[in-house]
């Protein structure tokens, strides 16, 4: 779309009444055959031209002007139209003087001026000055170690909220050990607005020692069966296997009760959903290894097929 | 908030908590204070999720709240705040060297956590540092609480306002919102705790790949049965006090490098800045003007014990210092042996304009920076005066002008001389509006550092798979040798990762690096930008 304005002045513009017509809406109403076709010769176009003054601070360089988008308002003085636009041919009144010395702006008199530009300037300009190298020094370098640290750290605290992800068709064997274990922040409520606080829709008490809650009923049977489970599998005498699972379970158990104070449904449900799959794991697991030892040990102790 | 800020926060937000947090913490900062259900709706996120990362924000002080009428609490994001994220690799850093590896964590500590209770920073410091020490030895609390102390002292660490004791019990409901106090001397009172012990080392176990889970160790250890003795009061990183710092050491720089060129005059006259600043520190606040003024016994009588350098010296120093051009240093009186101030003020300016006028040289070239210097020099400067001052010839003189003109560094001021402000009857001058050039390079910094932080993003995205790759090998190389494995097995693994490939990843890290630390070296223009725009609208 062709910029017009003051700063093209292209004749062919003026009275097609595209914009400019409208832009000539200013505070002392308009004539719109005055404002399209202004006759009275210079001096009655340069009172208009000095009548927006804040247009003409826009306007200061009407050869270089082109680059200027955005700009409105003003025609420029019709003199000047034939000079800039050589394809505007001699439809002036006549090749008169500039209204100001054309020395001063840098062009010689009859000089081809610049061709305006009509598109922005490229995405990535070529650049006459390479940029000089960075800083270096022992303050940098542990500043920037230091940098790559704390972002990778960040990641790891309780204060990084990750987003839910949607729940993937075949569970990644991987996944689970690739979980990072997050400590659980509980904010000072004293210092929140109330509102902050997580609501329940029957909350008995605020405390996490209280097992608990009516609202929890369901998951939390859920954990009795797998807390019943785990004492079976102790009594088994698998050794660390079970202790790992004990683990997993009281850390499952302990983020439940957390997650009391957290009132998060999505990660209720998750936690649901972790302590089913790992119920169906725990006879998975009686038999088989965890994987860290996957690579070297396992060979040793097991000559059954792996599942 | 421009665009350039609100996208930068945007990223800084994503990178430190998560999409979330980033997008309640963008919309914050785009519509102004809004209240709870207003943002849950807005956002399209749910209540409870709209609540934890509000709590995050509040947390970290980047959100603050207050309560309306009708008893509606209203939220508002702290923009400037968020783009400090970017400089808490500067702060830790500083704290390592003014107070060694143990006021390091501890500022460390409080900036990742937002705020802290002293108790709380002490053991963690003290459990961090215990495991860095060799087989054996731990850190006593004793000393973590020494430097803590010390930093209250010199106001590195602040406390946060908190709720007020109220002795009568309310009548009526409690409020929605806390509000919460300070007053000025409790600031950087540290209670009387007598934390005894030492610093646990975590159990070998504990150090293996991060699939460890932390429910591991003892969650119900007796220490979270015991009643903090500080409960309540809690303490952050005076961001302030450290920018304070770094104008002190960027002031005294610049002495230094105006003034001992020479290396046997061993840096006497930025040590003599270094001193009157120092002394000024706590005195003065930061936004003043000028500092107190000091008279020559006194600076005399700071200097550091081992600088030996007689009275008289001191006082030719202090007077080369007080009529050199840069005006650093003023002197406002005669009595005391003369008294001497530090022109704040017009040293951020001066360093400003060195900014504006190195980044002249490196885009434009020595020749525009000429010019740049003539005009800001003289003031006000005709296209032809331009060319006779630089010695430029015409053509390229009006090139280089016109250059910087669209590029924003220099502004034309109109002079008419007729009342209808004809063009060929106005004088059109060259000036530098210095304010407004460096907001100009202010806004471009952020949009680079934006620009540096999604490349960096973009580079470690399209490498994510063999990013993990390479961990998943390490990963496992470190747990083949905790468990004794031979050399040639050790091989084998580490050939999993292919020449070509090893051959990338050196190039990503040799990009990622590079990029960090563009982010470090612009943040710095960014912080002598701001000083120097604040310090001007201060005293408007």
């Amino acid at each position: 779309m062709e910029e017009y304005g003051a700063c093209q002045g292209l004749k062919s513009s003026w009275p097609s009444g595209r914009g400019l017509a409208r832009e000539w809406v200013g505070p002392t109403g308009w004539d719109r055959n005055k404002a399209l076709r202004p006759r009275g010769g210079r001096s009655a176009v340069l009172q208009r031209w000095n009548a927006y003054p804040s247009a003409r601070a826009f306007c200061l360089h009407p050869f270089l002007a082109g680059r200027h988008f955005g700009c409105t308002v003003l025609p420029k003085p019709r003199d000047l139209v034939s000079r800039t636009n050589p394809m505007a041919g001699s439809q002036g009144r006549g090749r008169a003087a500039y209204t100001f010395n054309i020395e001063a702006v840098g062009f010689g008199r009859g000089e081809k001026l610049p061709d305006v530009v009509l598109k922005p300037p490229p995405l990535f300009p070529d650049t006459d000055y390479k940029p000089v190298p960075l800083k270096a020094g022992e303050g940098e370098d542990y500043m920037l170690a230091l940098k790559q640290e704390l972002r990778e750290t960040m990641k790891r605290m309780p204060y990084y909220i990750e987003t839910p992800e949607e729940k993937q068709d075949i569970e990644r064997y991987s996944k689970r050990y690739m979980k990072v274990y997050k400590e659980e922040w509980i904010p000072d409520w004293r210092r929140l607005p109330r509102e902050m606080m997580p609501r329940k829709k029957c909350k008995k008490g605020p405390k996490s020692e209280k097992v608990k809650d009516t609202g929890k009923g369901a998951s939390l049977t859920n954990t009795a069966d797998v807390l019943k489970k785990i004492e079976e599998l102790e009594k088994r005498g698998d050794g660390e296997k079970s202790d790992e699972e004990n683990e997993e379970k009281e850390g499952g158990k302990e983020k439940n009760q957390e997650g009391d104070e957290e009132d998060d449904d999505a990660a209720e449900q998750e936690e649901y959903d972790e302590e089913e799959q790992e119920e169906e794991n725990d006879y998975i697991n009686s038999y088989f290894e965890d994987g860290d030892d996957f690579g070297a040990d396992s060979d040793d102790n097991m000559d059954e097929a792996t599942y | 908030m421009t665009q350039a800020e609100i996208k930068l926060c945007s990223l800084l937000l994503q990178e430190h908590f998560g999409e979330i947090v980033e997008k309640i913490g963008v919309h914050l900062i785009r519509t102004g204070s809004q209240p709870l259900r207003v943002i849950a709706h807005d956002t399209g996120t749910s209540l409870d999720q709209v609540k934890k990362a509000l709590c995050v924000l509040i947390q970290h002080n980047l959100v603050i709240y207050q309560v309306h009428k009708r008893g509606v609490v209203e939220y508002e994001a702290q923009c400037s705040r968020v783009l400090r994220m970017l400089r808490y690799p500067r702060y830790i850093y500083t704290a390592k060297t003014l107070y060694s590896d143990t006021g390091e964590l501890i500022v460390e500590e409080l900036l990742l956590n937002g705020k802290m209770t002293m108790s709380a920073v002490v053991k963690k410091v003290a459990d961090r540092l215990t495991e860095t020490m060799e087989d054996g030895k731990t850190m006593d609390y004793a000393e973590v609480s020494n430097t803590f102390v010390r930093l209250a002292d010199t106001h590195f660490v602040q406390r946060c306002p908190w709720v007020p004791a109220t002795e009568n019990s309310d009548p009526g409901p409690p409020p929605p919102a806390p509000i919460l106090v300070i007053s000025e001397k409790d600031m950087y009172l540290v209670p009387k705790l007598s934390l005894i012990g030492k610093g646990k080392r975590r159990r070998s176990s504990d150090e293996d790949a991060a699939g460890e889970p932390k429910a591991k160790r003892p969650k119900y250890s007796t220490d979270n049965k015991e009643p903090i003795p500080d409960d309540g009061i809690y303490w952050q990183a005076n961001l302030d006090r450290f920018h304070q710092h770094f104008r002190d050491q960027a002031i005294v720089s610049a002495v230094a490098n105006r003034m001992d060129q020479f290396t046997f005059q061993t840096q006497t006259s930025s040590e003599v800045v270094r001193t009157m600043l120092r002394m000024s520190e706590i005195t003065t606040p930061s936004t003043d003007p000028f500092t107190q003024p000091l008279s020559s016994n006194e600076i005399f009588r700071s200097l550091p014990v081992g600088y030996n350098i007689s009275k008289q010296v001191l006082d030719q120093y202090l007077t080369l210092l007080a009529d050199d051009p840069l005006e650093f240093v003023g002197k406002s009186g005669d009595s005391g042996g003369g008294m001497y101030v530090i022109n704040l003020h017009k040293a951020l300016g001066s360093l400003a304009t060195a900014t504006l006028e190195s980044v002249v040289q490196e885009r434009f070239g020595s020749r525009c920076a000429r010019i740049f210097r003539l005009v800001l020099q003289k003031k006000h400067l005709e296209q032809k005066q331009v060319e006779d001052f630089a010695m430029i010839p015409a053509k390229e003189a009006k090139d280089m002008l016109y250059k910087m003109l669209s590029g924003n560094f220099i502004s034309l001021q109109e002079i008419p001389k007729t009342p209808d402000h004809a063009p060929s009857r106005t004088f059109y001058l060259y000036t530098v509006n210095i304010l407004s050039a460096a907001r100009m390079l202010l806004h471009r910094c952020y949009k680079s550092i934006a620009n540096l932080i999604e490349r960096r993003q973009f580079e470690t995205k399209e490498n994510k798979r063999l990013l993990e790759k390479s961990q998943r090998v390490e990963a496992i190389i470190a747990s083949m040798q905790a468990t004794g494995a031979e050399e040639v097995q050790l091989q084998e693994i580490e050939e999993m990762i292919t020449a070509p490939e090893r051959q990338q990843l050196e190039t990503l890290k040799r990009n990622v690096n590079k990029l960090d630390a563009s982010e470090i070296q612009v943040d710095e223009t960014i912080f002598l930008l701001e000083s120097y725009i604040e310090s001007t609208m201060k005293r408007q």
